[in-house]
């Protein structure tokens, strides 16, 4: 069943926090809304879930229009930043919890609560009071949760923002493995774009409460659709060329061109920064004003206030913008 | 420093005048004869009293069962001062001005409704020329009304205080997992509360044990504990007698604080 939404649109007091959103979730394809804070991003999940009403526009569960229809009669799974698990009931109560609503006697309820905290690998752990547990396992207990009585959609709001990054790079991997064979739309908010390119078949980036760009993780990173979405993504720098066309220079696409071989662009060198596995060098061509940054080897000879020699690596991205001043040198420099 | 310590003195000062003296003197009164003898002959006579006996255990039923129910009608009220929306300043102020009144106000505002010549009886006659109502405050229904009125505003702050620690998203998180208004509050809202309406309960009871206004103005069915033990000292001074029955309601209200405790278990996830 497919999630459509047609023309969403939402305003608090004055101001407009959504404005006209069309955007459709399919089944077994896990979407990540990424966004800065303010995008409107966790409104819009709120919105599908039923949580917050919208002003204006539709949602469309598989055809069915549910924009009147209370969070409770809405059949979706959501998974909320802090988790939300109740206090007063062990794993496997919460786990049940969906079930016990629907009027599921308790035998089948018991043993599909143990069967979902299994898929989750909580099985060991079903009776533990969740205050005992950590972050990583509270998780998944709200992830079984959601999942136990086969919601019809399932959303999840920030779901790595509360862990460490240690803990966040492992449960990322195991988030990816649980939602990846997951037969019904997925919808993850995150204004981590990490999280977005591990876990996403599909990104929305939302800006200003409008869809800056629709697309896989690859398509957002490599052909942005503006420089607001290039500059989201990640660390983006602009070389113009002859041409008058502006190239969006990631840190990694330039590398330091042999002494005596051909280079691509000279930068003075303003500053080095050391960051373990590598250096990163900020620069500005001898006529642009634009700093441009540039990830080079740890063991790299870079020193501030040196000129250095780069090549663009053979997977540059071109990216027509503006006409600007020509920073690019050319090839025989 | 200094303040801070002479602040403590002087509180300790205050509870020995206020409290501690006041209590042993009571206590030496119900354990000392005519003659001046140490005597257990006061408890022995008003717990052997068939009447003291029943106005004793029927204050404690009455108390404990209005305690129960009102704090269960409170829940609205202190769910709207709580979670706020349309009215909850209003409500607030009104549960809060409950304090000023005092219990003897209350007693008053029964009796001027439904008293016997209350203005919902004038009105009854007026309008079917029945009597229904008539003296329906001299009654135990009208005792049950009168203990209300300062009961279910004072639950209802202390309830709102728990209602306002309790996380929406808990609330929200039920809804998405297709609980209805009604499965909310039994499986949710009530487990989490259970601490608070446990802590609301005991303290409306301890209230209610030691209101003394109300009872003396309208309870004429049930001969409430505190109004017995107030015309033992000033109608019939038998200063033993009443100071027994002092310490008896006091050790009552305490076991029956211990015993609430002890019911409502561990758990106190938004307790007061």
């Amino acid at each position: 069943m497919d999630i459509t939404l047609r023309d969403i649109r939402k305003t608090f007091g004055h101001t407009d926090v959504l404005r006209g959103i069309n955007l459709t979730f399919r089944s077994g394809t896990v979407t990540v809304l990424l966004g800065p804070s303010g995008s409107g991003k966790t409104t819009l999940l709120n919105i599908v879930a039923g949580l917050v009403p919208a002003t204006g526009g539709h949602v469309l569960f598989g055809g069915q229009d549910v924009t009147a229809l209370p969070v409770e009669a809405r059949h979706i799974g959501y998974v909320f930043q802090s988790h939300a698990l109740f206090p007063h009931l062990t794993a496997a109560g919460n786990v049940e919890f969906p079930l016990r609503v629907r009027g599921v006697g308790r035998g089948e309820r018991r043993q599909r609560a143990r069967d979902a905290l299994a898929i989750v690998e909580m099985a060991h752990l079903a009776e533990r009071d969740v205050s005992t547990l950590s972050g990583g396992q509270r998780q998944r207990v709200a992830i079984a949760r959601a999942l136990v009585a086969n919601p019809d959609v399932l959303l999840l709001d920030e779901p790595l923002s509360a862990l460490d990054p240690q803990l966040r790079d492992r449960i990322r991997e195991e988030l990816r493995a649980l939602l990846e064979p997951l037969p019904v739309p997925v919808v993850l908010v995150t204004h981590d774009q990490h999280d977005a390119f591990v876990l996403a078949d599909q990104v929305v980036l939302l800006h200003g409460g409008e869809v800056a760009q629709l697309g896989t993780p690859q398509d957002l990173y490599l052909r942005p659709a503006n420089e607001t979405v290039a500059r989201f993504l990640g660390i983006a720098s602009y070389l113009a060329d002859d041409e008058g066309n502006r190239r969006l220079v990631r840190p990694e696409d330039l590398e330091l061109a042999a002494d005596d071989g051909p280079c691509d662009v000279v930068l003075r060198i303003e500053r080095v920064q050391f960051l373990g596995d590598r250096q990163r060098v900020t620069g500005s061509t001898p006529d642009g004003d634009a700093p441009i940054i540039v990830d080079v080897s740890k063991a790299a000879r870079v020193a501030a206030g040196e000129l250095a020699r780069f090549r663009i690596r053979r997977n540059g991205r071109t990216m027509p913008v503006a006409a600007q001043a020509s920073h690019l040198v050319g090839p025989g420099y | 420093m200094t303040l801070t310590r002479g602040a403590a003195v002087m509180l300790l000062l205050f509870l020995v005048a206020a409290v501690l003296v006041p209590a042993a003197q009571v206590l030496r009164t119900s354990l000392t004869d005519a003659e001046g003898s140490f005597t257990i002959a006061y408890y022995a006579q008003v717990l052997a009293d068939p009447y003291f006996r029943s106005s004793l255990i029927g204050t404690m039923v009455f108390c404990a069962a209005t305690s129960v129910a009102a704090t269960l009608l409170a829940l609205p009220a202190g769910w709207r001062i709580g979670r706020g929306g349309r009215g909850a300043v209003y409500l607030r102020a009104f549960c809060q001005a409950n304090y000023a009144f005092g219990g003897i106000a209350y007693g008053m505002l029964v009796v001027t409704l439904i008293g016997n010549v209350g203005l919902v009886p004038l009105a009854e006659h007026a309008l079917f020329g029945t009597e229904w109502t008539k003296g329906v405050a001299y009654t135990v229904p009208g005792l049950v009304i009168a203990y209300f009125g300062f009961q279910i505003p004072r639950a209802a702050l202390l309830l709102a205080q728990a209602i306002e620690k309790l996380d929406p998203r808990l609330l929200d998180a039920a809804r998405t997992l297709g609980a209805s208004p009604v499965q909310k509050t039994l499986l949710v809202v009530l487990p989490l509360l259970r601490g608070a309406l446990t802590s609301t309960v005991l303290s409306t009871f301890l209230i209610s044990l030691a209101s003394f206004g109300v009872a003396l103005l309208v309870s004429r069915k049930l001969t409430i504990y505190a109004v017995a033990i107030y015309k033992e000292f000033m109608a019939f001074s038998e200063f033993g007698s009443a100071a027994a029955m002092a310490v008896i309601l006091s050790v009552s209200a305490v076991l029956a604080a211990v015993a609430a405790r002890r019911f409502a278990g561990r758990t106190d996830m938004a307790g007061l």
